[in-house]
C-alpha cells in the first residue's frame, strides 16, 4: 500500500446499474471494482481497447496468441496451467474488432496470479518475441482461420459486408475475418511496434468483481502495473460516414443451397443496444421465431433463417441470414423480407412488448455470477457506452422499436450478399460481382 | 468506499513521488524489472471456503426436498422428475424434450403474454425448464426470500398444465427447427454418431440421430400428457432449493403446494435398457464433410454408471487429461506438436451411464498424427497411471474450484437434485467432496482409464473430408471401420 504509485481521480467512470469504484493509475490504466463478499472468489478481466487500431494483416488477432505463449518471467505454455492449478474458472481470452481481453475467476487468495500474468503480457512481451515464437503464433492463427472461416459456408460474406458498410478509412472496412495469408510476411519489428503502441496502460483497464475491496484491488494493480510506461494517449476520431447507396454482392461457394445475407449498418444515433436486442429476440428468439414461422413454415422460401445484432463501438450491424429452400428464388426472398420488415413491429405489438421485457429480465438474471458482472463492466468500458439502466428500459416499447427499425433498416445503408451454389468454389466462397443497389428507399 | 479510496490515492501519490516515478521516456520505454516478478505469486493465506449445510426434508407424500441457504438476492426452486431407465426410446427422444416446455408455458402459448406470465413478470421471477439426461426439471428463479406467489404459479402449472393444442403445435415447430439446425452442425453430428456407437442405438443416450421431423409432427397430445403424468409422481420427483429462501416457511410452503400430489399409476414395465458395452476392437468411423480443411476428432468410451472411488477417479482423470491450455492433451497436441490449440474433455456420469470423450479440432492433413497422439496418451495413463506431481495438481485444482461452483443458486439447486438422482446423499457428498477427491491415487486413475478408455478398444469418430483422410489414416495404421454421410447416416 505504501509504495503504490500515484493514482488520479476517476475519469469517465462507467455508469452501471450496480455500484462500482473506478480509478486510473498515473500511467492511465483503469481499475474498476465491485465488492461482493458472498463467496471467496474474485472475477478479473483485463481489457485493451483497440479504438480502431486494427491491422489488415490481422496483428490484433495475432497479439493475444503471443501474449499467451511466453513472456520474460513466464515460461512457454505456462499461462493456463498456472491459472488452472490455482483453481481458476471462467478462463478465457478473446480478440474482437473493439477489444482484446483476458478473464479468470480465482479463489480470493490467488488474485495476484492473473495480475502477474497480465502485467507480464503488457510489460515483458515485445522484447521477448523471437522468430520461433512468432512462427508458432502465426501457425495457430492460420489454423484458427481455417476452422472458423475457410471451413464455414459462405464465410467471405462477413468481411465483404464490412467492406460495403464501412466507408473510406474506417478501420472495420479492411479488418480481416481471421488472419490472412499475408500474416506470414509480417516480421518481428512490425509485431513489436504494434504491441508497444496498442497494448499499453493508456488503452487498458482491469476489472474486479467479488471478494476484494477497492483499496486492495488498487494496491495490487499498482504493484504489478504501476511502473509500466503509459504509452501514447489514444486520440481517435470516429469515422461517421455511412453508405449512401446499398450494395449487392454475388459470391460463389461450395454449398448445397444458395444463401442470402442482408446486413444494415446502424447509424450511431439509432444504435440503442437494448432495443436492437429486443428486435432480434422478436425475430429470432428462444420463444418466438417470427422469421422462421413466416419464411420457412408459411412461405416455404427458406430452410433456415436467423437474425443477429452485432454491437460494435464504431458502428453496429444488424443482419438477417437465410438458406434458400430448394428451387426458390433469392430475389423473391429479399422482396418478401423487405415487405415483412416494414410491417412486423406494428403487426406484432404485444410480442414486441414481451420481447422488451424478456431482454430486461434476461439481463437482470444474467448478473448473478461475478464473472458475468465483470464482463458487463468491461464491455461497457470497451465500447464506451453504458448498458441501459433498467429504469430507462421502461420507456422502450413497440413504438420506439418501430421507429428505430423504420429509420435504420433501409436499403441505402445495407449490403445484400447472395451466395450461389458452385461445386467448383471453396466452402467459404469467392466474390464474383459487386454492384450498387439502386433500390429506392421506401 | 469513496473516502477510503481517496485516502489511499492521496497516500499512494506521495509515496510514488518519493520513489522517483519516472515520466515516460523516449522510444520505447521499458518497465523496470523487479525481484517480485520472477516467479508466480504464491497464495497469501489458506483457501477458506467451507460449504454450508444441506437441509433435507421429506414431504408427506414422499417427495424428497434438499435445501441450501445462501445469502444474496436470488432463490432457485428446482422441481425435477427422474426418468426411469425403462422409458421407451420414442418417449425419451421426442415426448420428454417437448412436454417440459409445454408444461413450463403453463398451458398458455408463449405469446401474447398470458396471465401467468404477467404475474411472473410482476413478481420479477422466471420459470424455465430443462432436460439433462435422466432428469427433467422445472425451475423457478425468483428474487427475495418470499417466493409464495411465484411458487403458487409453479405449483399450478405442475398440477394442472393445459397442454393446449396451439402450444403443442408451437413446440413441435420449435423442435423441428432445432432438429434441422442440429443436422447442419458438424460437431453435433459427430457427437451423435459417437453416442450411437458407444451406447448402441437402442440405448436412451444412443439414439439422437434416429429422431426425425416426422416423429415430432406425429406425436399426439395424448402421448405427451401420458408421459408427463406418469412422471408427475412423488416417487420420481425431487425438489432442490437454494438461495435466500425463508427457512421457517420452507416446509409448510412446499407441503401445501406439492405435498398432496397423489401417486400416479405405476408405469408398465418395459424391456430393460441395454447397457453400454465396450467394443471388442478399436473402431474408427468417418463422417464425411467434403473439402473440410479441419477435422473434428472424438475419442471416447462409456460404462454403466460408476460410483464411489471410480466416479471420483473419473473426475481426476478428466483434469489430468485437461482442456485447451493445460493438461496432458494440450501439452502434447498443442505445446509439443503444434497440432491444435483447441482440445476438450467431457466426463459425464449419472444413474444410467458414465461417459468420457476427448474432442480436438486439427488440420485435416495432420489428422492421423493427432489421433495417434491421443491414443498414446490414453494408453499411457491406462498402463502407467499418473505421476505424483501431476496427480496432486489435478486434485488441488478440483478442490480449489469448489467455491466457484456455489456462485449460481440455480447451479446449487441442480447439484442437489443431481446428487440425489445419482443415489447419493447431498449433504454427505458436499461435505466430503474434498476428502474424496484427495483420497484418489494414481492406481485409481489408472484402473479407471483402462476401463473407460481401453486403448485397444477405443471408439473414434472423425468428421472431415473422407476423400482426403482415408489414405493417410490407413497408412498411419488407423483402419477405417465405417463411413457416414454429412448428417451421420450410413
Amino acid at each position: 500500500l505504501v509504495c503504490a504509485p500515484r493514482a488520479v481521480a476517476a475519469r469517465d467512470p462507467p455508469r452501471t446499474p450496480f455500484p462500482s469504484a473506478s480509478v486510473h493509475l498515473p500511467n492511465g490504466l483503469g481499475v474498476v471494482v465491485i465488492e461482493d463478499h458472498t463467496l471467496p472468489v474474485v472475477a478479473l478481466q483485463m481489457v485493451y481497447r483497440l479504438d480502431g487500431a486494427l491491422s489488415t494483416e490481422g496483428l490484433h488477432l495475432l497479439a493475444p496468441r503471443l501474449m499467451l505463449d511466453s513472456t520474460k518471467h513466464v515460461r512457454r505454455g505456462q499461462y493456463s496451467p498456472l491459472l488452472a492449478a490455482a483453481g481458476a474458472r471462467s478462463m478465457s481470452w478473446g480478440a474482437t474488432m473493439d477489444r482484446t481481453y483476458f478473464t479468470a475467476t480465482v479463489p480470493s487468495n490467488r488474485v495476484d496470479l492473473p495480475l502477474w500474468l497480465w502485467s507480464e503480457q503488457m510489460a515483458f512481451l515485445a522484447p521477448q518475441i523471437d522468430a520461433p515464437m512468432l512462427a508458432r503464433a502465426k501457425s495457430l492463427a492460420i489454423q484458427d482461420r481455417r476452422m472458423r472461416v475457410d471451413d464455414v459456408a459462405c464465410a467471405v460474406a462477413e468481411a465483404e459486408a464490412r467492406s460495403a458498410l464501412y466507408l473510406d478509412s474506417h478501420p472495420y472496412r479492411t479488418a480481416p475475418h481471421g488472419v490472412p495469408d499475408s500474416i506470414e510476411r509480417v516480421d518481428l519489428d512490425e509485431v513489436r511496434r504494434y504491441l508497444e503502441s496498442v497494448y499499453v496502460p493508456q488503452r487498458a483497464a482491469v476489472f474486479f468483481v467479488g471478494d476484494i475491496t477497492p483499496e486492495d484491488a488498487v494496491t495490487r494493480v499498482a504493484k504489478w502495473f504501476g511502473d509500466v510506461p503509459p504509452g501514447k494517449p489514444v486520440s481517435f476520431a470516429l469515422p461517421e460516414s455511412l453508405p449512401s447507396t446499398g450494395t449487392q454482392i454475388v459470391v460463389h461457394a461450395n454449398v448445397e443451397a444458395p444463401r442470402l445475407r442482408i446486413s444494415w449498418r446502424i447509424p450511431r444515433e439509432l444504435d440503442h443496444a437494448f432495443q436492437w436486442e429486443a428486435f432480434e429476440q422478436l425475430l429470432d428468439g428462444n420463444e418466438v421465431q417470427l422469421l422462421v414461422w413466416k419464411f420457412r413454415d408459411e412461405l416455404k422460401l427458406v430452410s433456415s433463417i436467423t437474425a443477429s445484432y452485432t454491437e460494435l463501438k464504431l458502428g453496429s450491424v444488424f443482419s438477417i441470414e437465410a438458406t434458400v429452400a430448394q428451387g426458390k428464388d433469392p430475389g423473391e426472398l429479399l422482396a418478401k423480407i423487405d415487405e415483412f420488415l416494414a410491417k412486423v413491429v406494428d403487426a406484432e405489438r404485444s410480442r414486441t412488448a414481451w420481447a422488451v421485457r424478456e431482454v430486461a429480465r434476461k439481463r437482470a438474471f444474467d448478473r448473478e455470477t461475478t464473472a458475468a458482472r465483470a464482463t458487463i463492466l468491461a464491455r461497457e468500458w470497451a465500447l464506451a457506452r453504458p448498458e441501459e439502466d433498467p429504469a430507462t428500459v421502461e420507456h422502450f416499447n413497440a413504438a420506439t422499436i418501430l421507429q428505430l427499425v423504420g429509420l435504420a433498416l433501409v436499403p441505402d445503408h445495407r449490403v445484400v450478399i447472395r451466395c450461389d451454389a458452385d461445386a467448383g468454389a471453396p466452402i467459404a466462397g469467392v466474390v464474383v460481382s459487386r454492384t450498387a443497389d439502386r433500390r429506392v428507399t421506401p | 468506499v469513496k473516502r477510503a479510496l481517496l485516502a489511499l490515492l492521496i497516500g499512494a501519490s506521495a509515496c510514488a513521488a518519493g520513489a522517483g516515478h519516472q515520466p515516460a521516456a523516449v522510444t520505447p520505454p521499458q518497465t523496470p524489472d523487479a525481484p517480485f516478478r520472477t516467479s508466480a505469486p504464491e497464495p497469501e493465506q489458506a483457501a477458506r471456503f467451507v460449504p454450508g449445510r444441506v437441509r433435507s426434508l421429506l414431504l408427506g407424500n414422499g417427495i424428497h426436498v434438499f435445501a441450501y441457504a445462501r445469502p444474496g438476492e436470488l432463490t432457485a426452486v428446482r422441481l425435477s422428475f427422474l426418468v426411469p431407465p425403462s422409458t421407451p426410446i420414442r418417449e425419451w427422444r421426442t415426448a420428454l424434450p417437448m412436454w417440459h416446455e409445454i408444461v413450463r408455458a403453463g398451458g398458455a402459448t408463449s405469446l401474447p403474454p398470458s396471465d401467468l406470465r404477467r404475474r411472473l413478470l410482476a413478481d420479477g421471477a422466471l420459470i424455465r425448464s430443462s432436460m439433462t439426461r435422466p432428469v427433467v426439471s422445472l425451475e423457478l428463479l425468483g428474487r427475495g426470500s418470499s417466493l409464495d406467489d411465484s411458487l403458487d404459479l409453479l405449483a399450478s402449472i405442475v398440477t394442472g398444465p393445459l397442454f393446449e393444442e396451439r402450444e403443442i403445435d408451437f413446440r413441435k415447430r420449435m423442435r423441428a427447427t432445432w432438429l434441422a439446425d442440429a443436422a447442419g452442425r458438424p460437431a453435433w453430428v459427430g457427437d451423435s454418431v459417437q453416442h450411437e456407437l458407444v451406447f448402441g442405438i437402442e440405448h436412451l443416450y444412443g439414439g439422437s440421430l434416429g429422431e426425425r421431423e416426422e416423429d415430432v409432427r406425429a406425436i399426439t397430445r395424448q402421448e405427451l400428457v401420458r408421459s408427463y403424468e406418469s412422471l408427475r409422481n412423488p416417487a420420481t420427483m425431487v425438489i432442490g432449493v437454494a438461495g435466500a429462501y425463508d427457512d421457517v416457511e420452507l416446509r409448510p410452503t412446499l407441503e401445501r403446494l406439492f405435498g398432496s400430489l397423489p401417486p400416479a399409476k405405476e408405469r408398465a414395465a418395459t424391456a430393460p435398457v441395454p447397457q453400454p458395452v465396450p467394443p471388442a476392437t478399436r473402431r474408427l468411423v468417418l463422417v464425411d464433410r467434403p473439402l473440410a480443411t479441419t477435422s473434428i476428432i472424438r475419442v471416447g468410451g462409456a460404462l454403466p454408471s460408476v460410483h464411489g472411488t471410480e466416479e471420483f477417479a473419473g473426475l481426476v482423470l478428466n483434469q489430468v487429461l485437461g482442456t485447451t491450455g493445460y493438461g496432458r492433451l494440450d501439452d502434447r497436441l498443442d505445446k509439443e506438436l503444434a497440432l491444435t490449440d483447441s482440445v476438450d474433455m467431457s466426463y459425464w456420469h449419472d444413474s444410467l451411464a458414465s461417459e468420457m470423450t476427448i474432442e480436438a479440432s486439427v488440420p485435416a492433413a495432420r489428422t492421423g498424427e493427432a489421433l495417434r497422439a491421443i491414443q498414446d496418451i490414453v494408453a499411457s495413463i491406462g498402463r502407467d497411471g499418473v505421476a505424483p506431481a501431476e496427480l496432486e495438481r489435478a486434485k488441488s485444482r478440483i478442490v480449489a474450484q469448489q467455491a466457484g461452483s456455489f456462485e449460481r443458486v440455480s447451479d446449487i439447486a441442480w447439484a442437489l437434485v443431481a446428487i440425489y438422482a445419482l443415489g447419493d446423499d447431498p449433504q454427505q457428498r458436499i461435505q466430503s467432496y474434498e476428502d474424496r477427491i484427495m483420497a484418489i491415487t494414481s492406481d485409481d486413475v489408472r484402473r479407471f482409464a483402462a476401463r473407460m478408455l481401453p486403448a485397444d478398444r477405443l471408439t473414434t469418430v472423425v468428421v472431415g473430408d473422407t476423400k482426403a483422410l482415408r489414405g493417410p489414416l490407413e497408412r498411419n495404421g488407423q483402419p477405417i471401420t465405417e463411413t457416414r454421410n454429412a448428417v451421420g447416416q450410413r
